[in-house]
């Protein structure tokens, strides 16, 4: 069974300096329950250095981008958008 | 021979004598990157510490050079003999020396004084090569002897130096009471060399200078030293890194690299980007390596290494600049990247020359240096610390 939520971090430069290093830890700090629900991989780069309208680090979530992103704010949004789903 | 085929790999590696910060032994090795000749001189300084350093740096710069520049190599010991300090002790000045010069078509002339006779290998079997004693006025101290030899290498060949130190590790041991000895290191080469036929310069020496350390129980009674060079087929490496700056020679780059005989490793996101594209594959980032000051290592099929940019690349260079052994560091990308320099001959970089502007943010957390100057940098480095050819090229 696919997993429900598909996350995409970029490791690109800009990214990386940006805060992007501690979001690549993601996969440790998973909680098991979540484990098979969520999918994360990297990318090598998103290629949005140049988005005037998000900053990095960015994230790909289900397809839509999301930027200035932190590890606390998304382990938030992944935990709001499996309520969500588990709500539906 | 053909000798676009040969490569003469050259690799030094040394242990201080426990206590000591700095080694009596000094090599000095130098390939002109023109004609491809390698000299190379390892000296072993009168006793050990700082006063050892200089009277060795002081013998291997000149014989180094003077060999560098046609000077004839007796002609080039004798004035080295003359010029040493005599040391307020023991009323001699000394230092020993064993010097090699290689053409790049592997005819080597080589010129001993004093160290422990060169080892000498072909096809993994020992071979003594024959040697001219030629004596020398040493000035006040009287005539020194020294040895004289040389020979055309083949494809295969591997020659060792070594300092005494490592014969005569060991020493007061009941097993080895006078020290490990000229045969038994030879033996345990030999043996090394059948056990890997393929193993490298660097490699070897590693190996030899451990068992040597084994030998003084881990703690070195004296500099212990070993250079091995070895004539072989070279191992070949293309980098490339960083987008072209026109994107019409995205294909180019792609298609050179596809076509490159040898290892391949990209370190860049965009030109990651750029490779898949072209050869319509996907990178997968190696998340299990994320955590350190560099961004995770990322895989694709027909790469053997893709890495991050800048960052990456800086970091690498540090650490060659720094002499570390990458396997000594957690492994990260710049330290894969760097071994597979590391084990490299013949190294080719494309330097893609495209800016990203995100780079150029001075609000930007970290300084990134330019693309190019870490190349530059990376290049010198990879030559003149490491005696690898170096091509680089910007598109």
């Amino acid at each position: 069974m696919p997993a429900e939520i598909d996350i995409e971090i970029c490791a690109g430069t800009t990214c990386f300096v940006w805060g992007g290093s501690e979001l690549l830890l993601l996969p440790e700090q998973l909680p098991g329950r979540w484990k098979n629900r969520v999918n994360v991989r990297g990318t090598t780069c998103l290629h949005e250095c140049k988005n005037t309208t998000l900053k990095p680090p960015f994230v790909r979530i289900n397809g839509k981008l999301h930027g200035d992103m932190d590890l606390t704010g998304l382990m938030t949004l992944i935990e709001t958008m499996l309520e969500d789903a588990h709500a539906v | 021979m053909n000798t676009d085929a040969l490569f003469i790999e050259a690799d030094v590696l040394q242990n201080a004598k426990s206590g000591q910060t700095v080694a009596g032994d000094v090599f000095f090795s130098h390939r002109d990157h023109d004609t491809g000749r390698l000299v190379s001189v390892l000296s072993d300084g009168l006793g050990s510490g700082i006063k050892a350093n200089v009277l060795a740096t002081l013998t291997a710069s000149m014989a180094g050079r003077f060999t560098q520049g046609g000077f004839d190599l007796k002609k080039a010991a004798q004035i080295i003999m003359r010029t040493l300090p005599i040391c307020r002790e023991r009323k001699i000045r000394y230092s020993t020396f064993t010097i090699m010069d290689a053409s790049p078509q592997g005819f080597v002339r080589l010129l001993e004084y004093d160290n422990p006779p060169f080892l000498a290998f072909r096809k993994g079997r020992p071979v003594e090569i024959e040697k001219k004693a030629l004596p020398i006025a040493g000035g006040r101290e009287g005539s020194k002897k020294l040895l004289y030899s040389e020979f055309q290498a083949e494809i295969g060949d591997r020659l060792v130096f070594f300092s005494d130190g490592v014969t005569q590790s060991g020493m007061g041991h009941h097993t080895t009471p006078l020290g490990w000895g000229r045969n038994a290191a030879l033996c345990y080469f030999r043996n090394l060399l059948e056990k890997n036929p393929g193993i490298s310069a660097r490699e070897s020496a590693k190996r030899l200078l451990a068992r040597a350390l084994e030998n003084d129980m881990g703690a070195a009674k004296d500099d212990t030293s070993c250079e091995v060079i070895y004539f072989r087929n070279p191992r070949r490496m293309m980098l490339v890194s960083g987008p072209p700056f026109d994107p019409a020679n995205d294909a180019k780059i792609a298609r050179m690299l596809r076509d490159f005989p040898g290892k391949k490793a990209v370190a860049g996101g965009t030109t990651s980007l750029i490779i898949g594209k072209e050869w319509g594959e996907t990178a997968t980032v190696n998340l299990k390596l994320a955590g350190g000051k560099v961004p995770p290592p990322s895989e694709m099929n027909g790469l053997d290494l893709i890495t991050e940019g800048i960052i990456t690349l800086s970091a690498a260079t540090e650490l060659l600049e720094r002499k570390q052994n990458p396997e000594d560091l957690r492994t990260d990308a710049s330290t894969l990247l760097a071994k597979m320099l590391l084990e490299s001959d013949s190294i080719e970089i494309l330097g893609g020359t495209r800016i990203n502007e995100a780079h150029q943010d001075p609000s930007m957390p970290v300084e990134l240096e330019i693309r190019r100057n870490i190349i530059k940098k990376l290049a010198r480095t990879l030559e003149e610390d490491y005696l690898k050819e170096v091509r680089v090229r910007f598109i």
